[in-house]
């Protein structure tokens, strides 16, 4: 795989993702405690591997369609830089269950965090946290959100929210 | 290698005993982190793997990654917290490995990756260290699903 610089040094992508990790971690140790452990592992854990997942099939060849951060070859800060996925994660399955989203609610609720998700990723390709290349755009990214938190709500609902009743939500 | 994802994938569904699905699931989110991290820094940081970049080949690395890895991991873990005895678990990790060295065997054969600086033996550390670590993130993903429901036959 051919490397392609982008950038050197510690930046405003680098500042960008700590800046999310820091801000989206002090946010989940404030809010409530209203997630069981497990919900909240899962919360937190899902956007993570989600984004690996799809980034490690998507960026890296024979599709090749995005690079992240300074550098297409994989660096170590690329890693530490998915951290910033998991309070998303969080907060989209806390948002959820605060406010007992039940029904037809969850489709503009899911448009709603694809949109917001989208802005992010335009915000991120202007500060160089992904850099597109072979035509990708970030419309071709909706679908990817759709997908992803709707799974991530049918896995909650299914499987860890009944545990989260015991926990006194609501 | 779908056929095999699927036959990975039934044999992991029809397990008699189980940990809870919260467990199951968990354990596969953590397994792919470390899975997809270890690959990507082999692959495109150290460069010892080169990955096929003819698309159905791609796919086919994509489906081992993502399908068959993580499940036959989950299979292992399943097998060790259901039975006590060690030989069984020792047999259980013997197999597991030796099922992984044999899909690498056949990846390589089939040019989904080939190795450059790296050989059969680096991998079949790597993954000795990767079924430990599966263990333990499975023992910690018990602690956090403690009193979730598993499987009905055997409680695990």
């Amino acid at each position: 795989m051919k490397n392609t610089l982008y950038e050197q040094g510690f930046n405003a992508n680098e500042m960008v993702i700590l800046g999310m990790i820091i801000i989206g971690g002090i946010i989940v140790i404030v809010l409530p405690k209203i997630l069981s452990k497990a919900s909240a592992v899962f919360s937190l854990l899902f956007g993570v591997t989600t984004g690996l997942m799809f980034d490690h099939t998507l960026a890296v060849p024979p599709l090749d369609l995005y690079d992240v951060n300074d550098q297409s070859i994989y660096q170590t800060f690329d890693m530490f830089s998915y951290l910033m996925y998991a309070p998303f994660g969080y907060i989209f399955i806390y948002i959820y269950r605060r406010f007992n989203i039940k029904g037809w609610k969850v489709i503009p609720y899911i448009l709603g965090w694809t949109a917001l998700a989208i802005l992010v990723e335009v915000w991120a390709i202007k500060v160089g946290i992904f850099h597109f290349k072979n035509g990708y755009r970030s419309l071709y990214s909706i679908p990817i959100y759709l997908f992803v938190q709707s799974v991530q709500l049918f896995l909650y609902e299914k499987v860890f929210m009944n545990h989260d009743y015991d926990k006194g939500a609501n | 290698m779908c056929v095999i994802a699927w036959l990975t994938v039934a044999i992991f569904t029809f397990l008699p005993y189980k940990m809870s699905v919260a467990a199951n699931i968990l354990n596969y989110l953590m397994i792919a982190v470390v899975d997809i991290n270890k690959i990507s820094f082999l692959a495109f940081h150290y460069q010892c793997i080169e990955i096929s970049s003819d698309t159905i080949r791609f796919i086919s690395f994509i489906v081992y990654r993502d399908i068959i890895f993580s499940f036959l991991l989950l299979i292992l873990v399943n097998i060790w917290f259901a039975f006590h005895h060690k030989w069984i678990r020792f047999l259980a990790a013997v197999g597991t490995l030796g099922i992984i060295a044999i899909l690498r065997v056949l990846l390589s054969s089939l040019s989904i990756f080939t190795y450059k600086h790296w050989s059969f033996i680096h991998e079949l550390l790597m993954d000795v260290v990767m079924l430990l670590l599966t263990v333990l993130i499975a023992y910690m993903s018990r602690k956090i699903t403690k009193g979730m429901k598993t499987s009905e036959k055997h409680p695990i």
